[in-house]
């Protein structure tokens, strides 16, 4: 593979407010025009499984079933819905049971395969993909696609955003179709979605230079940790990815409370200053990212917070803020806070003087 | 509080055997009677939470619950089930909705909110804990105490053993009681449960010698990472768990099948990375994914069953498990391998547990455990 700019990431990311605008309605018609009238309404229970950032992004859009459409939602990987999640799913008739199989390339192996079990389980299966004609859609028996337009190699954010958007959708309409809510209100969730265009392009203009300062602070850093909770896990967690897959630094994402019960007590090389990132959305966890974000200053973490513009509380206990310039519901929150991260992820890289992917070394 | 040597992790670890030979038949005395037959029978999904080692526990007896018991189950930390499940809980009958809390100590503040919150909603709550009248006891409708005899302070080991036999032993009733099986089918499971302290044995017997080993050769790197799936991605995240409280080392415990997608890509090449694969159910993905860890110039070290040959061939040391057992228990074995490297990475380093001697981290001393 040629060498990978790491600029990929930067242009990537700035498209993501237009992406919103002018995707977001076509996304919304392919989930409405996927499944038969009538057919999600006693869908009560909805497996997501992806690998990777579609991992992520199922983890991220978990709360939006379970708020918009108030069905029970389990995302899983690929492999463990596959081996461990499948079997055990509770079948009550053929449209009880949602799978949701999700892959921007419609090709990852695991993911077609747990969609053949789900299958052959008897569940309702769907594929949210960019690719018609791949092996999710024609394994699948719905197909949601959320293609958009092609930028070249990249570690994946369009296709995230277009992930995510998809299945924040299909949270929506699955909450009409069980009269969870009205078809206005429905409607209104979609037009919030396309609405967050102004808050994204004024959070990354807020964003930018923080982010390379922070780039300047932490360059040094060997391994980095995001923690979130909620659909703000799957924001760590893809955040953190596009450090690794960019630069190679070792960065994870983490649970917000368990980091307070077993990461928070690493001192590598004898060094209290590992970073942290706290991911701390308005929303149910914000409470708690609270505390854990002054317990990191505390413990002599290098803190950085992504929160809500005016949110004094939560930058009083970071070295470093990201704000995020407007209201956000929690559920669709995801759609917003990794957005800086990626700039962050792209000038590290940068910094190191290195190529997204390895592609800077030889393959191994 | 006196700076706890490493010695305490061995001392721990060798009193595993004991701990299943003496603990399992009092620990079950007491869940077969901590709801009533109507009440086990009532059950629809279980619900399993707690914080450190005690989501460490419910990740991996997860399957259990599933393959044993026949129940639909989801394990969260507690803050998200407190704030992200325990708000959307359905209930449809009385008692159909049950929630175990685990925590050795008993008093986690989230998991004593979370049972409050699962009660709120309707869900029956069960306390694990290892500490009679503590807030969980107190807090929950009804409790299993797998108390044991006091070692001192310690990162939990011996604790996390007697919190996964409370589990286990619920996943087998709610299945016996459910007719899932016959009694004597269930009494054959709570044997092999028994029998496990025989393999331990064996199983500390056969890692110690490389456990140490492996420790001298990795003690200079920066970060490790343990990967395994269903029951062992909670494996993995206790062992790393033991390096980060043991040794202050930066650990990680990941989904195996995510390494691949993600933090396969990361630097150090040489990164420590311990595969966790019993027999069961993801092994086929583990000897896959360790052959790719070795190529990729990993360090690799494979936990896994004596005789796995597949797996070894790609592994630079064994800590090998002697015996067999079914995959939803090995939780409480395959672990054993990956203490003995903390304890032996502790030492190595030079180092106390939670570093509690080294004076630049003195100003940490309030937020140590059992500060």
């Amino acid at each position: 593979m040629e060498p990978m700019s790491p600029d990929v990431l930067i242009r990537q990311a700035e498209s993501l407010p237009a992406l919103a605008r002018e995707a977001t309605s076509a996304f919304d018609e392919a989930v409405r025009s996927a499944f038969d009238p009538g057919e999600l309404v006693g869908v009560n229970r909805v497996y997501l499984t992806g690998d990777g950032d579609s991992y992520h992004a199922a983890e991220a859009a978990a709360l939006a079933f379970e708020e918009l459409a108030g069905v029970t939602c389990e995302p899983l990987s690929g492999q463990r819905f596959l081996d461990y999640g499948a079997d055990f799913m509770p079948i009550y008739s053929p449209t009880s049971t949602l799978v949701v199989g999700i892959s921007a390339s419609g090709r990852t192996e695991r993911g077609v395969q747990a969609l053949e079990r789900a299958r052959e389980r008897g569940a309702l299966t769907a594929a949210v993909t960019g690719k018609a004609g791949s092996a999710f859609t024609q394994t699948a028996q719905r197909s949601i696609i959320v293609d958009i337009e092609d930028y070249g190699p990249s570690p994946g954010i369009r296709t995230y955003h277009a992930s995510l958007s998809g299945l924040l959708l299909l949270a929506a309409r699955l909450g009409e179709a069980k009269k969870r809510v009205s078809e206005a209100d429905a409607a209104a969730l979609v037009a919030e979605i396309e609405n967050l265009e102004g808050v994204m392009t004024a959070t990354l203009e807020a964003g930018r230079a923080t982010a390379a300062e922070l780039v300047d602070a932490w360059k040094d850093a060997d391994r980095m940790i995001f923690a979130g909770s909620g659909p703000s896990y799957g924001t760590a967690m893809f955040a953190a990815a596009k450090v690794v897959e960019a630069s190679g630094v070792f960065a994870v994402g983490q649970d917000l409370e368990e980091w307070s019960h077993v990461e928070r007590f690493a001192h590598p090389r004898d060094l209290p200053d590992m970073p942290l990132v706290v991911i701390a959305p308005p929303g149910r966890s914000r409470w708690r990212a609270a505390s854990l974000a002054e317990l990191g200053c505390r413990l002599g973490r290098r803190v950085a917070v992504a929160a809500a513009d005016g949110d004094e509380e939560m930058f009083a206990h970071a070295d470093f803020v990201f704000q995020v310039m407007g209201e956000v519901r929690e559920a669709f929150s995801p759609l917003v806070y990794h957005l800086i991260f990626n700039h962050f992820a792209s000038y590290l890289t940068t910094a190191l003087g290195r190529m997204c992917f390895r592609t800077d070394r030889p393959r191994r | 509080m006196e700076p706890l040597d490493p010695d305490i992790l061995f001392k721990q670890i060798h009193d595993l055997p004991t701990v299943m030979r003496e603990q399992v038949r009092p620990i079950d005395r007491q869940v077969r009677v901590v709801l009533s037959p109507l009440e086990f029978l009532s059950i629809r999904r279980v619900h399993l939470t707690g914080d450190g080692d005690s989501y460490h526990a419910v990740r991996a007896a997860e399957l259990a619950f599933e393959e044993i018991a026949g129940m639909v189950c989801e394990p969260l930390s507690a803050q998200r089930f407190l704030d992200y499940r325990a708000p959307f809980l359905k209930s449809w009958a009385p008692h159909d909705n049950l929630l175990l809390a685990v925590s050795a100590g008993g008093r986690t503040e989230r998991g004593v909110q979370a049972i409050e919150r699962a009660r709120t909603n309707g869900a029956t709550t069960v306390a694990i804990t290892g500490t009679p009248e503590s807030p969980f006891v107190q807090t929950a409708d009804r409790a299993v105490l797998v108390d044991l005899p006091d070692f001192g302070h310690s990162p939990g080991i011996r604790t996390y053993n007697a919190s996964l036999i409370g589990l286990l032993l619920m996943a087998i009733r709610i299945g016996e009681i459910k007719d899932r099986y016959h009694q004597t089918a269930a009494n054959a499971m709570r044997e092999e449960l028994i029998a496990l302290g025989s393999v331990m044995q064996a199983t500390i017997a056969a890692c110690d010698a490389p456990a140490r080993e492996a420790a001298a050769a990795f003690k200079d790197a920066p970060t490790h990472l343990y990967l395994g799936s269903g029951p062992s991605y909670g494996t993995a995240l206790f062992s790393a768990a033991k390096v980060v409280e043991a040794a202050s080392e930066f650990a990680f415990g990941q989904d195996l099948e995510e390494w691949a997608h993600v933090e396969n890509l990361a630097y150090p090449d040489d990164m420590p990375t311990f595969v966790i694969a019993p027999p069961g159910r993801s092994h086929w993905r583990a000897v896959k994914l360790a052959e790719t860890a070795k190529q990729r110039g990993r360090r690799v070290v494979a936990v896994v069953r004596q005789g796995d040959d597949e797996i070894a061939q790609h592994a630079d040391f064994l800590l090998p498990v002697v015996g067999d057992v079914r995959e939803a228990f090995t939780p409480l074995v395959y672990h054993i391998g990956p203490d003995l490297y903390a304890a032996h990475l502790t030492a190595a380093l030079g180092r106390k547990v939670y570093q509690m001697d080294n004076p630049a981290f003195a100003y940490l001393a309030a937020d140590r455990p059992g500060a």
